[in-house]
C-alpha cells in the first residue's frame, strides 16, 4: 500500500468541495485522455457511455484497459501517468477524484482488474486513494470495455442531484470537437424504476469530400421516437508558442526540462450549414470545457487558465 | 453549462495573453484553408470579429487587433480573373459609378490586378472594411482614364463600338468628382472632334458643332465637337464642364465670308462645289438671325461676274433658260424639223446647288431660290428687251436672248414672250422706243401652222371665229398665216393671255374686215399661182364683191382705197383664156 501524507488529504478534500460541479466534464476529459490504440486499430470509434440510474451512474469506454501505471496514478494525488503537462485538466491533482462529491463508492472494472474506492462524508480521504479488490464473478464484463460504476450518496441533496442530472443533459455534440480521441458519447437516462427514458448518441465524423470539415450528429431516442440534429464545423488546429509557465499547476522536473509548457494547442471550429455556408452566432469559448459565450462566431478551445479561488464553501 | 459556472479565465496572466497570438495565427491558418474552398473562399470574412459586434474587453479586443495585424500579411482575396490570391490592401472595391450596366468595371484591370470578382457580395466585403479593404480612389480611376486615352486603337473611349450607355456612365463619373480633381479632368483629351481627333480644351478652344440647330461648316478652321457625341445628354454636360462653347452665329458667318475675300484657285472643282454649297446653305439658314450681315461676296462664288455675266437657274421649267438656251444635237439629219441648234452661251448655276434645297427656316421669309437669286444675282427672268447706252437716254432693242430664240428656237417665241412679258416694264418705255421695239419684234419670223415661217406681225391667232370666216374662201391646203401654237400653250388660259399680248403688240388679229379679205385674197393667189380652178374663180369674185362693198360703205374711203391699191399686186386676178 502506499503511504500518503495525511495533511495533503485534508487540503485535498477541502479543495474538492470548493471546485464547481463540473465533474461530468472531468469524466469526459478522463475518458478522452485514455489511449484507444486497440479500438483505432480495429477501426472502431473511441466512445464513452454514461448510464444514469436513480442511485448510480455507469461510465464505460472502449479504452485500451488499465495497467499497473494507471493504477498507481489513480491512487496518487500529485503524480499522474497521463500525457503530461499538456492536456491536463483539474490541476492541483483533483481530476478523477472529484467524483466523490456525488458518490461514496467508485467501482472500476477493466480487463482483469476489478476494484473500488470508497469515501463517505467525514472520512479521512484515505479511501479515495486506497483500492479495494472486488470479486467480479457475478458481474461479467464485455471484452475491451472499461467500466466505472459510481454509487451515489444517499444523502445527496435534491439540488445537487438536479445539478448533476442537468450536467448530463447539457452535454452537446460540440464537446466532441475538442476531444483528442473520443468520437462518440452515449447518454442513457433511466427513471426511478430503472426503466430507460432517453437514449442519446453524440457522434463526430470527418467529411470525406472535405477533410477539414466534421459532421456532428445528435440522435435522441425518446418514447419510441428518434430525433436527429446535425451540425457541421470546419476545424483548424494550431499551436501557441513561447508560453510562460502556468501559475496554476505544478510541473514535473521532466516537463520543466523539456519545456513542454511552452506550447499549447489551439483549436478553432467554424460552424457551417449543410451547404457549407457560414453560420454566424456567438459561440462558446472552450478551455477543455466550455467557459462562456464570448462573442466570437467561432468555437475556440485552448488551454486557458482559470483563476483558482480560495473561497470557503461548506458542502 | 454556461450558467453553471461563474468562473472566467484570468486575463492578466502572461500565459493567457501570449495564447492570443496562437489563437490569431490559427485563425489566419483557417482562412488560408478557406480560400481554397469553392464557396467559403467568398464568405469566410463573415467569421471575422468586428469591433461593433460585441462589447469586447481589453483582453479579447487585443485578439481582434492581432487578427487584423496578421491578416494584412497574407494573400486572402481572389482577383477578378480568379487567377491570383492577393492581400487585402492590394485590392480595391469599385464604386457603383465606376461600373457599366452589367456591373462590370468600365475599364479593364491593370497589372498587378486589383479588381474583386463579382462573387464577393457587398455585405461580405463590408466585413473587411475594418481589416484594410479600401475603395478605389478617384485619382486611381482617373489614372485609368488617362491610360485608356493613350492606348490609341485599343482605347475604349475612342472606339466606335463603345455603347452610348458606357459613355454616359463615364461622363457622369467625371462630372461628379470632387473639385480637387477638376484640373486633371480638364486636361484629358477626351472630347471627340469632327475629323476624328480627340482633344482637351487646353489645346484649343472647342465649339459645339451646331449653332441654333444649324450645322457649322467643318472647314472654317474651328475645332468642332463630333455631333454624334453631343446627342448624348451626359456627355453634353461633360463637354459643358470642359468649357466647350457654342460659337456666335455672326462669327461663323464672318469666317465663311472671309474665305471668299480672295478669289479661289480651282484645283479640285468637286470639292469646292460641295464646300461652297455648304457655306451658302449655312449663310441662308442663319440669314434671318444675323440680318445686319446678310450679304454675300458673290464675285468669288463663281467664275463669272454677277452684273455683266448672266447666270441663270438651271431648272427645267418650260421657257426657262435651260429649256430655251441649251444646244440641241439633231438626231436625224433627214428630218427637216430637227437640226443642230447651237446653244446660247450663258452660265447656269450648278445643279448641285438646287438639289435637295434646304427647307425654309422659321423666321426667314425668302425661299432658298429667292435668297440665292438676291444674293448671287442669279437670273430668274429673261428679258425680252435690253438697253444699251447711257443712263439718261437709254436705247432699247430686242435682247440677245430674244434674238437667239427668234433665230434658233422660233417655235418657242410665243411662249417666251408670254412668260417674260411684263406690262409694267413695257409701260416704262417711252412711246417712240416702244414702237421701235414692236416693229423689231413683229419682223421676227415665226412658224405657222403648216410649217412656213412668217413674220410675227403678219400672222393670225388661230381663233375659231376667224378660222371659220376664212374657211369660206380658203381651203385647208392653202396657206394662211395661222400662228402655230405650241402644245403647252394650247389651253384656254394661255390662249386668252396670248390674245391680250397680241392686242398689245398689234398682231394676230385682223385690224379690219377689209384687211382680212385682202389677206385671204392674197393667200389664195399665192397658193394658186399657176392653177386654174373654177371654184376658186367664184371665191375670188365673191371676195372682190365683198371688198367692193366694204369700200362703198367705208367711213374713210381714202384710206380704204389706199389699202386696196397698196395690196400686193398679185391680188389682181387675171383670168386667162
Amino acid at each position: 500500500m502506499l503511504n500518503p501524507d495525511k495533511t495533503k488529504f485534508f487540503s485535498l478534500s477541502q479543495n474538492l468541495y470548493n471546485s464547481s460541479a463540473r465533474f461530468v466534464f472531468e469524466l469526459l476529459q478522463n475518458a478522452d485522455d485514455n489511449s484507444y490504440s486497440r479500438a483505432k486499430a480495429s477501426s472502431t470509434d473511441p466512445y464513452v457511455s454514461f448510464r444514469v440510474y436513480n442511485r448510480r451512474i455507469v461510465v464505460e469506454t472502449n479504452e485500451d484497459g488499465f495497467n499497473y501505471e494507471n493504477l498507481v496514478a489513480i491512487c496518487n494525488i500529485d503524480k499522474s501517468s497521463k500525457s503530461g503537462a499538456q492536456g491536463y485538466i483539474g490541476e492541483k491533482g483533483i481530476g478523477f477524484k472529484s467524483v466523490f462529491m456525488v458518490a461514496w463508492k467508485a467501482l472500476i472494472q477493466s480487463g482483469d482488474f476489478s476494484f473500488y474506492f470508497q469515501h463517505k462524508k467525514g472520512d479521512t480521504g484515505m479511501g479515495m486513494i486506497t483500492p479495494i479488490w472486488h470479486d467480479a464473478e457475478n458481474d461479467l464484463m464485455p471484452n475491451h470495455v472499461t467500466r466505472v460504476t459510481l454509487f451515489l450518496h444517499d444523502s445527496i441533496s435534491a439540488d445537487n442531484m438536479k445539478t448533476t442530472l442537468r450536467q448530463f443533459q447539457e452535454i452537446e455534440s460540440t464537446f466532441l470537437l475538442f476531444m483528442k480521441n473520443l468520437k462518440k458519447v452515449y447518454v442513457t437516462m433511466y427513471d426511478e424504476n430503472d426503466e430507460q427514458r432517453t437514449f442519446t448518441t453524440y457522434s463526430m465524423s470527418r467529411q470525406s469530400s472535405n477533410l477539414h470539415v466534421v459532421d456532428l450528429k445528435t440522435e435522441i431516442l425518446k418514447n419510441g421516437a428518434l430525433e436527429e440534429y446535425s451540425k457541421h464545423y470546419h476545424l483548424t488546429r494550431g499551436i501557441a508558442n513561447d508560453l510562460s509557465m502556468s501559475e496554476n499547476r505544478k510541473y514535473t522536473k521532466d516537463e520543466i526540462s523539456r519545456k513542454a509548457y511552452q506550447m499549447a494547442e489551439v483549436v478553432l471550429a467554424f460552424p457551417l450549414d449543410a451547404k457549407s455556408i457560414p453560420i454566424i452566432q456567438p459561440q462558446d469559448l472552450f478551455a477543455f470545457l466550455p467557459i462562456r459565450k464570448i462573442g466570437f462566431s467561432v468555437e475556440l478551445h485552448t488551454e486557458l487558465l482559470f483563476p483558482y479561488s480560495a473561497n470557503k464553501c461548506s458542502c | 453549462m454556461t450558467e453553471a459556472s461563474r468562473q472566467d479565465i484570468s486575463k492578466s496572466s502572461a500565459r493567457n495573453i501570449r495564447l492570443l497570438d496562437g489563437i490569431a495565427e490559427t485563425f489566419i491558418k483557417a482562412i488560408l484553408q478557406f480560400v481554397h474552398h469553392s464557396t467559403l473562399r467568398y464568405q469566410w470574412m463573415r467569421y471575422l470579429p468586428q469591433t461593433s459586434d460585441y462589447p469586447w474587453d481589453i483582453y479579447w479586443g487585443s485578439l481582434l487587433e492581432k487578427i487584423r495585424y496578421k491578416l494584412q500579411e497574407v494573400s486572402v482575396l481572389w482577383t477578378r480573373s480568379h487567377n491570383h490570391l492577393r492581400p487585402i490592401k492590394a485590392m480595391r472595391r469599385l464604386n457603383n459609378n465606376m461600373l457599366d450596366e452589367k456591373e462590370d468595371p468600365l475599364f479593364p484591370d491593370s497589372s498587378p490586378e486589383r479588381y474583386l470578382p463579382a462573387e464577393y457580395s457587398a455585405a461580405d466585403l463590408n466585413n473587411l472594411n475594418n481589416y484594410g479593404l479600401e475603395n478605389m480612389q478617384v485619382s486611381e480611376f482617373l489614372d485609368k482614364v488617362g491610360l485608356d486615352l493613350d492606348k490609341g486603337s485599343h482605347s475604349i473611349i475612342k472606339a466606335s463600338t463603345t455603347s452610348d450607355d458606357w459613355h454616359s456612365r463615364l461622363a457622369e463619373f467625371l462630372i461628379s468628382v470632387p473639385q480637387s480633381h477638376s484640373i486633371t479632368i480638364k486636361s484629358l483629351g477626351i472630347i471627340p472632334l469632327v475629323g476624328g481627333e480627340w482633344k482637351s480644351f487646353r489645346d484649343h478652344p472647342i465649339y459645339y458643332s451646331h449653332v441654333k440647330e444649324h450645322p457649322i461648316p467643318t472647314d472654317l478652321g474651328l475645332k468642332l465637337v463630333d455631333p454624334r457625341a453631343e446627342k448624348n445628354l451626359q456627355r453634353k454636360r461633360l463637354f459643358d464642364f470642359l468649357s466647350v462653347k457654342t460659337q456666335d452665329i455672326s462669327k461663323v458667318r464672318r469666317l465663311i465670308l472671309d474665305k471668299y475675300a480672295i478669289p479661289l484657285f480651282h484645283n479640285d472643282f468637286d470639292r469646292i462645289l460641295t464646300t461652297s454649297r455648304n457655306h451658302l446653305v449655312f449663310l441662308y439658314l442663319t440669314a434671318h438671325l444675323d440680318m445686319a450681315n446678310d450679304w454675300v461676296e458673290s464675285d468669288c462664288y463663281r467664275y463669272r461676274r454677277p452684273y455683266t455675266d448672266l447666270v441663270y437657274f438651271s431648272d427645267n421649267k418650260p421657257y426657262g433658260a435651260h429649256d430655251l438656251f441649251q444646244a440641241i444635237e439633231s438626231i436625224d439629219h433627214n428630218k427637216e424639223s430637227q437640226k443642230n441648234v447651237p446653244g446660247l452661251d450663258v452660265s447656269f448655276i450648278h445643279p448641285q446647288y438646287m438639289e435637295t434645297p434646304p427647307s425654309q427656316p422659321k423666321g426667314e421669309n425668302r425661299s432658298w431660290r429667292t435668297w440665292l437669286r438676291d444674293m448671287l444675282y442669279i437670273r430668274d427672268f429673261i428679258p425680252i428687251f435690253a438697253t444699251r447706252g447711257g443712263i439718261y437716254v437709254p436705247t432699247y432693242h430686242l435682247s440677245d436672248q430674244c434674238h437667239y430664240v427668234a433665230e434658233h428656237r422660233p417655235e418657242k417665241l410665243l411662249g417666251f414672250l408670254l412668260e417674260y412679258w411684263k406690262e409694267s416694264e413695257y409701260e416704262k418705255i417711252d412711246k417712240t422706243a416702244r414702237e421701235k421695239l414692236t416693229r423689231e419684234l413683229m419682223q421676227v419670223k415665226v412658224p405657222c401652222e403648216n410649217g412656213t415661217k412668217y413674220p410675227l406681225g403678219k400672222t393670225y391667232l388661230p381663233i375659231d371665229e376667224h378660222k371659220q370666216r376664212a374657211r369660206r374662201f380658203i381651203e385647208d391646203t392653202e396657206f394662211f398665216p395661222w400662228l402655230l401654237i405650241e402644245a403647252s400653250l394650247n389651253n384656254d388660259a394661255s390662249l386668252s393671255r396670248l390674245q391680250v399680248l397680241a392686242t398689245k403688240f398689234g398682231f394676230g388679229y385682223p385690224k379690219s374686215d377689209l384687211e382680212f379679205y385682202l389677206e385671204i385674197l392674197r393667200c389664195i393667189r399665192l397658193s394658186n399661182f399657176r392653177t386654174f380652178n373654177l371654184k376658186n374663180e367664184i371665191k375670188i369674185y365673191e371676195l372682190y364683191g365683198l371688198i367692193e362693198v366694204h369700200y362703198r360703205y367705208a367711213a374713210d374711203k381714202d384710206r380704204c382705197r389706199r389699202q386696196i391699191e397698196y395690196a400686193p399686186p398679185s391680188t389682181i386676178f387675171i383670168h386667162k383664156f
